[in-house]
């Protein structure tokens, strides 16, 4: 009898053991973690040399690319009857796309919430030639992901996002470039405990720079051997660079000025390694639009507001502040 | 050395004829096959209301902690992304009732994962590690984020980008899996435990039928007309048999009840974590200052979902489908709908002119819509804990009183058949 009460017991537990074993801890290797719209280093695009132009085109002299006033400014508030010009006018308010991470140039206050900077202010200045308030401007944030499309799509007027006039988005884009607005050349912009003096350090190096800009298409040159890591904004690579994920940023120096300017242990290191004229970008077809524009700029570099501006946001970039590029046409 | 003969087939069968015919014989095979027929029952009926009640024991005290868990995960993380892209969007104007609302966002996600990890098992221990991992790191970046803003400097922006990355391509898509296996593991398990224990009752039923007929033949076999001790043993089984098919159909009925309720929480929960997604999608979309970005696709697509017929998962019609036999979470789901067309309308308002958008009053409606569809969601989430509880009321004790009265029937055999045994020595 004894033993069947123990058989049954045996029975009855034998349903509740489990196979014994003391469970493992996940092993995990987590990747770090990347800006939203980090490109695979196979889809990495650059843009090529300023005055490389696609085949049949050029030659071509960036900062001797655009249109000439069609005469002096007209007065705030003139109503006009054709082309992009009339548009803008009857809308009230011009569309300017600009970045909002952009240090200096166009970013948005963390305090405020407001944009500001060069490019900024260069809008609210082309708003007050038009209607007599610089507050008759609507802003579109895009970033070099999306500034020309956006262009192409007439969801802006024009484009103040620090581009570089190059050849290849002259004829590709089927944009017209402005006049000159700001001169600068591509630097490297390292931690400063890092023993890296220059680009020629870099060999085998991870470098970064947003996708589709020259900076990137710099780095890309296989002659120097970098590593390039392409993002979307110029911030992101400040990011990467802080969080130990790469190795130096490079861009024109008036970008990574704002960017050393968030992290003091950082600087930049060796010499300019390009010429880059900047220009504000318009559609090729709105040739009114970009006479328009040069003859704002014009009165800007002669009044002294372009100095002002320079001086108010890109002081640091040079020893001295510079003249204004000089205003070059093609016609 | 001696050689045995070996006996002919035909020997042994006439030999165990012989034995058979013999009284002595068929009293003593008597015994022993009712004392095991009763144990088996026993043992039958035991193991199965055992295993049913492990199992459904699993589903309330694991299963469905668990899966609320992983919801409570999805839904504090989503919340704790717009919320940390609403305070960056309000720079210093942010109140700090958004900033503690982060916080708590924060913390409920931390304790969602640590009910989650005491009692995952093998195959979600790695998504609950990776999710732990992971929110670590995310609150690192957001207060990263969080001390650049208020130092003015926009790299502050970058950071909470990257942030949102990590919580809506790593950390949502992770707390949604976990949910998923969760519930899909909780499907099953009722399945398994949801049914009558019928081995056990046919057992228990062919243990009464032999009872019988061995009672009918000591009645024409001896001179007495009831045997005292296998009565006792038709008392004791009969009970047991009937407890083990009541139990069992009883558990099964309540566990069919909360297979209803996990279909009527999963469709709210879904219903959620879509209306969610929108909210996050309109708040990034505000961020980036982008009306035509990945943002507004997604609140599109989002939107697309929650208006759906009830045959859309996700959508609003079929979480309300889902609870239209329950008042209440019914009163509570229409509430949502009733928030989300407004919120909708003012969506699309807002859209239309960014510069005179409501974006308080749209928060405060996706708020609305996110609170009544938690409303609904508790008085489902309540109904089904309900009836997984009475489902293990059920059974309780069920077990051990099946095996104790199988013990009694067979020990019973044993005092009735005993004397009649020792009559013939």
């Amino acid at each position: 009898m004894r033993l069947w009460v123990l058989a049954v017991v045996a029975a009855l537990t034998a349903g509740c053991a489990s196979a014994a074993q003391v469970p493992q801890r996940p092993q995990l290797s987590l990747a770090p973690p990347q800006p939203p719209g980090m490109v695979a280093p196979s889809d990495i695009k650059g843009a090529r040399d300023p005055r490389e132009c696609p085949d049949g085109k050029g030659p071509f002299v960036p900062e001797r690319s655009s249109l000439r006033p069609s005469g002096p400014l007209p007065p705030p508030g003139t109503r006009f009857t054709t082309g992009a010009l009339s548009t803008i006018t009857q809308r009230g308010k011009v569309i300017v796309g600009v970045d909002q991470n952009l240090s200096k140039f166009g970013s948005v206050n963390p305090l405020t919430g407001e944009l500001e900077g060069f490019d900024v202010d260069i809008a609210r200045e082309i708003a007050k030639a038009l209607f007599g308030d610089e507050n008759a401007v609507e802003f579109v944030v895009v970033d070099f992901s999306d500034n020309f499309d956006k262009l192409a799509a007439r969801e802006v007027d024009l484009l103040a996002d620090s581009i570089t006039i190059t050849c290849e988005r002259r004829y590709t884009r089927q944009v017209m470039f402005s006049t000159d607005y700001f001169f600068s050349g591509q630097r490297v912009m390292v931690p400063k405990s890092s023993p890296v003096k220059g680009i020629e350090d870099l060999r085998g190096k991870r470098v970064c720079a947003p996708n589709g800009t020259t900076s990137i298409g710099r780095i890309m040159d296989p002659a120097l051997g970098l590593v390039p890591v392409a993002v979307r904004e110029f911030s992101d690579c400040l990011v990467l660079l802080q969080q130990g994920q790469i190795d130096a940023i490079s861009s024109t120096d008036s970008v990574l000025l704002g960017l050393v300017e968030q992290d003091p242990t950082t600087h930049l290191v060796g010499p300019r390694f390009s010429e880059e004229h900047h220009g504000l970008a318009m559609r090729e077809g709105d040739e009114d639009l970009v006479r328009y524009v040069n003859a704002v700029l014009e009165q800007l570099r002669a009044d002294g507001t372009w100095s002002r501006l320079y001086g108010k946001w890109l002081v640091d970039l040079e020893p001295v502040l510079p003249s204004p590029p000089p205003a070059l046409y093609v016609d | 050395m001696v050689v045995m003969e070996t006996p002919t087939r035909a020997d042994v069968v006439a030999r165990v004829r012989k034995a058979a015919r013999s009284p002595l014989e068929q009293l003593r095979g008597l015994l022993v096959g009712l004392v095991g027929l009763c144990l088996v029952t026993g043992v039958v009926g035991a193991v199965e209301i055992a295993d049913r009640r492990t199992v459904l024991t699993e589903v309330t005290q694991q299963s469905i902690p668990l899966a609320s868990a992983a919801l409570e995960v999805y839904q504090s993380l989503s919340d704790a992304d717009a919320t940390a892209n609403s305070v960056f969007l309000a720079g210093e104007r942010a109140s700090a009732e958004q900033r503690t609302r982060y916080l708590a966002d924060i913390e409920r996600a931390a304790v969602a994962l640590s009910t989650a990890a005491a009692g995952t098992s093998d195959a979600t221990a790695r998504t609950v590690a990776e999710l732990t991992a992971q929110l670590a790191r995310y609150s690192g970046l957001v207060e990263t984020a969080h001390t650049h803003n208020r130092q003015g400097l926009s790299v502050g922006a970058a950071y909470l980008r990257q942030a949102s990355a990590l919580a809506q391509e790593t950390l949502l898509p992770a707390a949604h899996r976990l949910y998923r296996d969760e519930v899909n593991r909780l499907v099953a398990v009722q399945r398994d435990a949801g049914s009558v224990a019928w081995l056990a009752v046919v057992v228990g039923v062919l243990t009464l039928g032999a009872l019988v007929a061995a009672q009918l033949y000591l009645r024409a076999t001896t001179r007495r007309t009831f045997n005292r001790g296998l009565l006792v043993t038709t008392g004791a089984l009969l009970p047991a048999v009937v407890w083990l098919a009541v139990a069992s159909a009883v558990a099964a009925g309540h566990t069919d009840a909360g297979r209803d309720g996990v279909a009527r929480t999963e469709a709210l929960a879904t219903a959620r974590i879509t209306a969610l997604t929108a909210r996050s999608s309109e708040a990034l979309a505000l961020v980036a200052r982008s009306d035509a970005g990945p943002y507004e696709e997604a609140f599109r697509k989002a939107s697309t979902t929650l208006d759906g017929d009830a045959n859309m998962p996700g959508s609003l019609a079929a979480a309300v489908a889902k609870v239209g036999d329950h008042p209440e979470a019914k009163e509570a789901a229409d509430a949502a709908i009733g928030a989300w067309r407004q919120w909708r309308e003012l969506h699309d308002r807002n859209r239309a002119d960014l510069a005179a958008a409501d974006t308080a009053r749209s928060s405060a409606l996706a708020d609305e819509v996110d609170q009544r569809l938690a409303e609904a969601f508790g008085h489902a989430q309540r109904r089904f804990e309900d009836e997984s509880v009475r489902a293990v009321d059920a059974l309780d004790a069920a077990d051990v009183g099946v095996a104790l009265l199988a013990l009694l029937g067979a020990l019973a055999v044993g005092f009735g058949l005993a004397p009649r045994i020792r009559e013939y020595r």
